[in-house]
């Protein structure tokens, strides 16, 4: 996990990065592109295709940053809300391509948007941090019951308990911002 | 009847409901709406598989962009660290911290010392996600087993993510002594250390308690100590430069709610 939680809630960033500080582009890229890169590799399968929705996904984050406003906004969520939009864009553009060239391809590969979705989850689940993203992953990635839990980490089922309440509403608002963003 | 809170809503998700709220929850359209929302999310976590390799996008990427935006193009800052970030979610057996995440965090704020937002600007934030903690519980002490009533629990939040960084728990032993049981992820800094300090709701006071050693660590308190007046747990960086007091740059923070 080394690209950790990553620095998703930082004001200071989010205000420059409005302001047109370029550094704060560079920081945003730093944190968020492996993510966008990797949904779009998920989603679109082809690296070429993923670079340049990464590409432009970046790019528009920069061109639309006066709409994006760092005193409600989560830049983060905003970011990967315009990667969602621009691989959304390439599999219309690919399906229009496929149409035209189906007879002589035939052969699309299968891939759902997810996919993405999957890469998204995974990354939250991971930025939640520990204890919790332990926990979240025992109860969902191997099925463990909360007394499991519990048992395991050595921890009250209260506890255990309410860190799955506390995961469960902040997996939902972030998925929440970057639809709303999209 | 009001609409359901996103706690008590999660917590029918989780199947751990009360029935009134249950009830609730099949009558109003929106509590009902949100309770699915809940649903779908706890069944999507439940087809991951786990493990998802990030992929860095290879550095034209960048370049691309920066000539698009007016950026540095030769900056290397931008490209993410490598090699190519992997977080792995197959769960550990024990919530250990991972090493070269938490280091590159630190790494990142301090290098963002000069500039980032003064420290106690970020104390609203802070609080504002405070969670009440469990409330006399009581438990046997980790180092041997002394009996302990936890009277105040603060659930500690990394100032930058403001994601989850362990516990802080004021627990009382039977002769009385309190001791704060501090539980987060401990990196060890090269040129600095982690301090515990206990700070008063108006940001001015503050009291200094020791280094943290470790992925727990106690402190204890002075007899007749009252917290309620020193409710916020921070951490904070502090640099080897012999200066005794707080260095502006704190990483994590908590509120102890009885």
């Amino acid at each position: 996990m080394t690209t950790g939680p990553a620095v998703v809630n930082d004001a200071a960033r989010a205000h420059a990065f409005a302001a047109g500080d370029h550094s704060a582009l560079e920081s945003l890229y730093k944190d968020v592109s492996a993510l966008v890169y990797t949904m779009a590799l998920r989603s679109l399968g082809s690296p070429a295709d993923a670079e340049d929705v990464t590409q432009q996904t970046f790019v528009s984050a920069w061109n639309a940053r006066e709409s994006f406003d760092p005193d409600r906004g989560d830049l983060r969520g905003w970011t990967v809300g315009i990667a969602k939009r621009r691989i959304a864009d390439a599999l219309a553009a690919r399906g229009r391509e496929a149409r035209r060239a189906e007879a002589a391809q035939g052969n699309v590969t299968a891939i759902t948007s997810d996919d993405s979705d999957n890469v998204l989850l995974a990354y939250e689940v991971e930025a939640l941090g520990d204890p919790r993203k332990t926990i979240v992953a025992l109860a969902y990635f191997e099925g463990a019951t909360h007394q499991q839990i519990a048992a395991k980490l050595d921890m009250p089922l209260g506890t255990v308990k309410s860190h799955l309440r506390r995961s469960l509403q902040e997996l939902r608002h972030r998925w929440e911002v970057s639809d709303v963003a999209s | 009847m009001s609409h359901l809170d996103e706690e008590s809503l999660a917590a029918i998700a989780l199947g751990d409901g009360s029935d009134a709220d249950a009830v609730h929850a099949r009558e109003c359209e929106a509590c009902a709406t949100a309770v699915a929302d809940y649903e779908r999310l706890t069944q999507s976590l439940g087809a991951l598989d786990g493990t998802i390799e990030l992929q860095t996008p290879p550095v034209s990427v960048w370049k691309s962009i920066a000539a698009a935006t007016g950026a540095d193009a030769s900056t290397e800052s931008a490209q993410p660290d490598a090699p190519a970030p992997a977080p792995t979610l197959a769960p550990a057996a024990e919530p250990e911290p991972a090493p070269g995440g938490v280091t590159d965090e630190l790494a990142q704020r301090r290098a963002r010392r000069s500039t980032g937002p003064s420290w106690w600007a970020l104390a609203g934030a802070a609080a504002a996600g405070v969670v009440v903690g469990g409330v006399g519980v009581s438990l046997a002490s980790a180092d041997g087993g002394e009996p302990a009533d936890v009277v105040a629990s603060a659930p500690l939040a990394q100032l930058q993510t403001e994601s989850s960084a362990g516990t802080a728990d004021l627990e009382v032993r039977e002769d009385g002594t309190q001791i704060l049981v501090v539980e987060t992820d401990y990196e060890e800094l090269t040129d600095a250390y982690l301090e515990v300090w206990l700070i008063d709701e108006d940001i001015d006071g503050m009291v200094s308690l020791g280094h943290l050693t470790g992925d727990r660590t106690e402190f204890t308190l002075p007899e007749g100590f009252d917290v309620e007046l020193f409710p916020i747990v921070d951490i904070s960086i502090e640099p080897t430069d012999g200066v005794p007091t707080h260095s502006g740059d704190s990483v994590t923070r908590g509120v102890l709610e009885t």
